[in-house]
């Protein structure tokens, strides 16, 4: 909100408990609210989308169906065929990142996705899991990834360092990613639509005038829709490569 | 604003890495700013390792 005049373009990101009383007692706020709404979307989706079993799906159940098989498909080309077996949780990952983007553009919404808290413990979570999993496959070998076969043993003290910060900085990355598009449309949004109020202020040459700005959210609301779209897939994506990092090792 | 925005975080965040590493490790060992001071410089390497993933030639992928 344009008060006087400045512009308040990190308010939005701001977190209230909501649900009246039994929220605040819980702490229950609107990022909390926004990831059960997404969260039970999805199942609707599903489930009512292939709760008709046609032939020849309706638009629902082809809607679902284009997403699954998008996320089967990227798992398979992404990690081989063991990626059958980290489906439900791409497939999670994926539809949570989805829908906090795409809900968030919204008016009165949130995006979730916008805090770095969310993003990065989605991030820790995968890093985890790609650890987990390397370990699990490789036992000891796979600490053999932090060295490449071949380079001289007299550089191995340098060589190992860089590559375990390397390795470490792949959930940060990954969070800082998503949270930084998400953030950074945001932003955008709430400047420009602060100068249409401003704008508005000078009177009858005001009104021609904020609707430049006016044009310009149009578009930016276009580009926002094609960014959430992109950041989850790149999310998801990027685990998959990962998670193919840790099945094969290199 | 793809790729730009990609380098800058692979960048940046390998660099965060190695700053935290460093600072808990001088913690430790009491020996502040030294190992801060040689961890700055491994993040930098390593997030440049991180731009040559993104940008490098590519392995050839999935040989089975």
């Amino acid at each position: 909100m344009a008060a006087g005049h400045t512009i308040d373009a990190l308010g939005q990101f701001e977190l209230h408990s909501v649900l009246g009383p039994v929220g605040a007692s819980v702490g229950f706020s609107e990022s909390s609210m926004m990831m059960v709404v997404s969260s039970a979307l999805t199942l609707v989706l599903l489930g009512v989308g292939m709760s008709a079993k046609a032939v020849v799906p309706g638009r629902l159940q082809a809607l679902a169906e284009m997403l699954y098989d998008f996320v089967h498909k990227m798992c398979i080309e992404q990690i081989g065929e063991e990626g059958k077996k980290f489906f439900p949780f791409i497939f999670t990952l994926f539809m949570f990142i989805l829908l906090g983007n795409l809900l968030g553009l919204l008016p009165f919404s949130f995006t979730y996705t916008s805090h770095i808290a969310v993003t990065f413990g989605l991030a820790a979570m995968v890093i985890v899991l790609v650890t987990a999993v390397a370990l699990y496959i490789h036992g000891w070998h796979f600490f053999s990834y932090f060295f490449p076969a071949g380079a001289p043993i007299a550089l191995s003290p340098l060589i190992v360092t860089v590559e375990i910060i390397s390795y470490l900085s792949r959930p940060v990355s990954l969070s800082i990613r998503l949270f930084a598009n998400m953030v950074a449309g945001h932003v955008m949004f709430e400047v420009f639509a602060s100068f249409i109020v401003m704008m508005a202020g000078a009177g009858l040459v005001g009104y021609l005038g904020g609707a430049g700005p006016l044009a310009l959210n149009v578009i930016l609301m276009g580009f926002e829709l094609l960014v959430a779209c992109l950041q989850a897939y790149v999310f998801a994506v990027l685990t998959c490569i990962y998670l193919h990092d840790a099945v094969h090792l290199h | 604003m793809g790729i730009g925005l990609r380098v800058g975080v692979e960048l940046v965040s390998a660099l965060a890495v190695a700053v935290a590493i460093g600072w808990w490790l001088d913690n430790y060992f009491h020996t502040r700013p030294f190992l801060l001071m040689l961890f700055v410089l491994l993040g930098g390497a390593a997030g440049l390792l991180n731009v040559w993933r993104l940008l490098g030639p590519k392995p050839q992928s999935k040989p089975k």
